[in-house]
């Protein structure tokens, strides 16, 4: 038997993705937040490898609108499947039929897999799948991707060979008319098979299409006059007069198949969403919502497991054993040292806060599976365009305060280009769970009794953003009217246990990966660095080459209160991991035996607002070589990750200089420099977010708008 | 509002009730005669010989019998009324959309995503802070800023 391949396609939320899992068995998210499936992904059928399934993102329309959309369509059209395995909500029929009759246009082979028709009872609808394949000419299979149903029929159907012609929808017969007539004018220019579809997109005046064929001014100006011709007789725009057509044919689709018992009621979802999304109640649901997450997940059960970990585990446990072991093996001492202090203590600093993430990427699965993460892009979108973010960039920030890479993965579900650039920049200024290593340090040893020193952390994170939303907003680079927000709220369902602890399990061991080999690396080095000198010698810390490097740049962090070279080898490992900072620090004060201990050598060292400085400047500062290399991914492109950790690293200085120097006023003990370094500070600030005047493209008024939203700040 | 039975016009009317026996309206329902939808009389009923109109793309002949149970509003009334942004009407008002403006894509997106002249929409919640707002259109939820919804212009219609 031959190879096949088949791209799988339908509306987000279709249940497309959890149907992909089931089908290959691979390890992929299901999430309930419209767009999840944001990357291709393909993989060979469990039951039959000879079929190739390739996943397309989750789309409404071949369209040009979304880059999602781009991308399934170019595919469709230029790769071409054998065939297509068309995913409908059987509960949402008449808008998934709508993609539906758009992919039986490009006349490749289809199959619809009629899913969710478990939940078809309860919302009092019957659909009559014979007549539905009869109608449109194509097998129909019903079945229920979440409970497993009728899965072998459908692989039968894929099976099969001989896959019968495809007979495109027929709509208004004037329609039709000044269809063929335009197909007319692409004899010869396009195959057969693809003509109805170009037809069709030329009729809808899509400028790509029109750009792709290329066709000679006489053909244009046919069509041109075609296409007027038909506006004419439908009083009517040539895109709409396609729209409504299709929505007509599918009207008449589902009269004669679909059955409806009783009127619409209030389904069970509807009464969640009449409390959950309530105007009064949203708010603080919300926040109760998100204040019970970091309550499990930081304090109560992940903190636990975190400081079982840090203490018993490789507070003696595994550092007692390790000694025995190697002494018993009279290992080299500098081994030993190596072993023990460099690569257990680092490790481990790391992998305690393994329950942490576990815990909180619980919650966050079983809010994204349950439908709640699209609800808080609707209560949270007004908040956020102030700061000229969109309502779903909300979950990429609230991922980040997980860890950054997943946050700047998850921008791919903000489809303005404008809107996702900018949140991959800003996202990482949340304090992710690694840099919570340091805000606990600076916490605990400096503000002891404080219990507002780590909040205001994440105070600090949220104001970076919002702050970087106005000013970036008025450079030329994201300039421009805000974004349309348009967007599906999936039916909530009962969270799956199954792609909760996938999902779990994935974010845990991209972790405890990162944990065993950038860290494990980075800890050697460290190790080496602070260890030995230029010449390879064994030395004591302070002659080491971390020291030298860290003194070459210390002048540089002066203003900053930690010109220091140890803190400033922190900042540097820091790059490579965020849990680096606590751990150099460690070892560049000789690791201290106890806690006390070096919490006393680093009160001696820095004063408390140089350490809330050095605090303020991790937190937003270029984020881990992880994170950078997820933003280079997402941009596509080396300059605008530059420019994005080059603004972030910049926004940091000024922060923690302003900290550290606005500190030294109050205190009453200051330099003329140093009043000279505040003025200059804020009022780069003050500029930046107040006086700065948007940058005006050359054509557009649109400005205003953004002007009076100022005024209501 | 009148029975369809009682048109004395031609052109576009809406749904409004499907009335009669549950056999009857079974059938109707079938066919995709439901509240909301949107029918052209082509022929009207004089001397209860029935009308013809046209419905979804197919043409209907139905008797006066028929025709009774179906109560419609002229679009030409409707067209009275004046034309609202959709971000203007209250809650749980049901409207009709008149036009879409705005950028092209935009148009587009939301075309796409089912809204198109003479469909019916149900403002059904707001954001706690007013925007965005919760619609049902087309059997299914959708949500929209205040801002797209100003493009959207509609006529009221109570159902």
């Amino acid at each position: 038997m031959k190879h096949k391949e088949i791209a799988l396609a339908g509306n987000a939320n279709s249940g497309k993705t959890t149907l992909f899992n089931l089908l290959t068995g691979a390890n992929q998210r299901v999430g309930n937040w419209p767009g999840v499936t944001v990357e291709r992904k393909s993989g060979y059928l469990k039951k039959d490898k000879q079929l190739l399934l390739q996943d397309l993102p989750g789309i409404y329309s071949l369209a040009p609108y979304t880059p999602e959309e781009l991308v399934a369509r170019k595919y469709l059209l230029t790769d071409r499947p054998q065939q297509i395995l068309d995913v409908v909500d059987a509960t949402n029929i008449e808008r998934n039929l709508y993609l539906t009759l758009q992919l039986l246009e490009t006349k490749i082979p289809l199959v619809v897999a009629l899913n969710m028709t478990d939940l078809l009872k309860k919302q009092g609808r019957r659909i009559n799948t014979k007549k539905l394949a009869y109608l449109l000419g194509v097998p129909v299979v019903k079945i229920s991707a979440l409970k497993k149903k009728n899965i072998d029929s459908l692989i039968t159907e894929l099976k099969k060979d001989e896959a019968k012609e495809i007979v495109y929808p027929k709509y208004d017969p004037r329609l039709e008319a000044a269809l063929a007539m335009i197909t007319e004018q692409l004899e010869g220019i396009v195959s057969v098979a693809e003509q109805r579809f170009y037809a069709i997109k030329l009729f809808e005046r899509d400028e790509q299409i029109q750009a792709e064929l290329q066709l000679d001014a006489k053909r244009r100006e046919k069509i041109a006059e075609l296409i007027k011709t038909a506006e004419k007789v439908f009083e009517d725009d040539s895109s709409s007069i396609i729209i409504n057509a299709r929505y007509d044919y599918i009207s008449h689709l589902m009269d004669q198949c679909v059955i409806d018992e009783g009127d619409f009621s209030l389904s069970l979802s509807d009464r969640i969403d009449l409390v959950v999304t309530n105007r009064y109640l949203a708010l603080p649901i919300f926040f109760g919502v998100m204040w019970l997450v970091y309550y499990l997940s930081i304090q109560v059960i992940g903190g636990a497991g975190s400081d079982w970990v840090n203490d018993v585990l490789f507070g003696e446990y595994i550092p007692d054993n390790a000694q025995r072991i190697l002494q018993a093996w009279h290992v080299a001492p500098f081994m030993q040292g190596l072993i023990i202090d460099g690569i257990i203590g680092g490790v481990g600093a790391v992998l305690g806060f393994l329950p942490q993430i576990m815990m909180l990427f619980l919650c966050l699965g079983i809010l994204e599976d349950c439908g709640y993460m699209s609800r808080i892009a609707f209560v949270m979108d007004r908040i956020f365009r102030r700061f000229n973010l969109s309502g779903k960039s909300f979950i990429p920030l609230l991922i980040s305060t997980g860890c950054g890479v997943p946050g700047i993965m998850s921008t791919r579900t903000i489809e303005s280009e404008k809107d996702r650039k900018m949140t991959i920049m800003l996202t990482t200024f949340m304090p992710c769970s690694a840099k919570l290593t340091v805000i606990a340090l600076v916490a605990g040893i400096f503000f002891k009794g404080q219990s507002l020193a780590a909040p205001a952390a994440y105070f600090l994170g949220i104001i970076a953003v919002i702050c970087s939303g106005i000013y970036l907003k008025k450079t030329p680079l994201f300039a421009g009217e805000p974004q349309p927000f348009v967007m599906e709220l999936p039916t909530y369902h009962l969270p799956k246990l199954d792609n909760i602890i996938r999902y779990v399990w994935n974010k845990s061991r991209g972790f405890v990966k990162k944990a065993g080999t950038i860290i494990f690396a980075s800890m050697v080095l460290i190790w080496l660095l602070s260890n030995y000198n230029f010449k390879l010698q064994p030395v004591p810390q302070d002659s080491s080459m971390l020291r030298d490097f860290g003194s070459l740049l210390a002048p540089i962090f002066a203003p900053l209160g930690f010109g220091d070279w140890r803190a400033v080898s922190a900042v540097l490992t820091g790059l490579i991991a965020k849990e680096n900072c606590v751990a150099t620090l460690q070892v560049a004060f000789g690791n201290p035996s106890s806690q006390a201990q070096f919490a006393h050598l680093l009160t001696a060292a820095y004063t408390p607002m140089a350490a809330y400085a050095f605090l303020a400047f991790n937190l937003l500062c270029a984020p881990c070589f992880a994170a950078i290399g997820a933003m280079h991914k997402e941009y596509g492109d080396a300059k605008w990750t530059w420019r994005a950790v080059g603004y972030q690293t910049f926004l940091a200085y000024l922060a923690a200089m302003l900290i550290y120097q606005t500190s030294l006023l109050v205190s009453g003990t200051f330099s003329f420099l140093n009043v000279l370094l505040v003025i200059l500070g804020v009022s780069l600030l003050v500029y930046g977010l107040i006086f700065k005047k948007s940058y005006q493209p050359p054509t557009d008024d649109l400005m205003e708008t953004e002007g009076s939203e100022w005024s209501q700040l | 509002m009148q029975k369809l039975s009682e048109v004395s016009q031609r052109g576009k009317y809406i749904v409004t009730a499907v009335s009669g026996d549950h056999q009857l309206k079974k059938r109707l329902n079938e066919m995709g005669m439901v509240r909301g939808k949107v029918i052209t009389v082509i022929t009207l009923n004089t001397h209860d010989s029935g009308l013809m109109i046209h419905f979804q793309g197919q043409r209907l002949a139905l008797s006066e019998g028929i025709a009774v149970n179906i109560e419609v509003v002229g679009i030409e009334e409707l067209a009275g009324q004046e034309i609202k942004p959709l971000s203007e009407i209250e809650l749980k008002q049901s409207c009709l959309i008149a036009e879409i403006g705005g950028r092209k894509e935009l148009k587009r997106r939301l075309m796409d995503m089912g809204l198109t002249q003479n469909t019916l929409v149900t403002l059904i919640n707001t954001a706690p802070l007013g925007d965005p707002l919760e619609i049902k259109v087309r059997g299914y939820k959708l949500t929209l800023r205040k801002s797209e919804a100003d493009l959207i212009k509609v006529r009221k219609i109570d159902l």
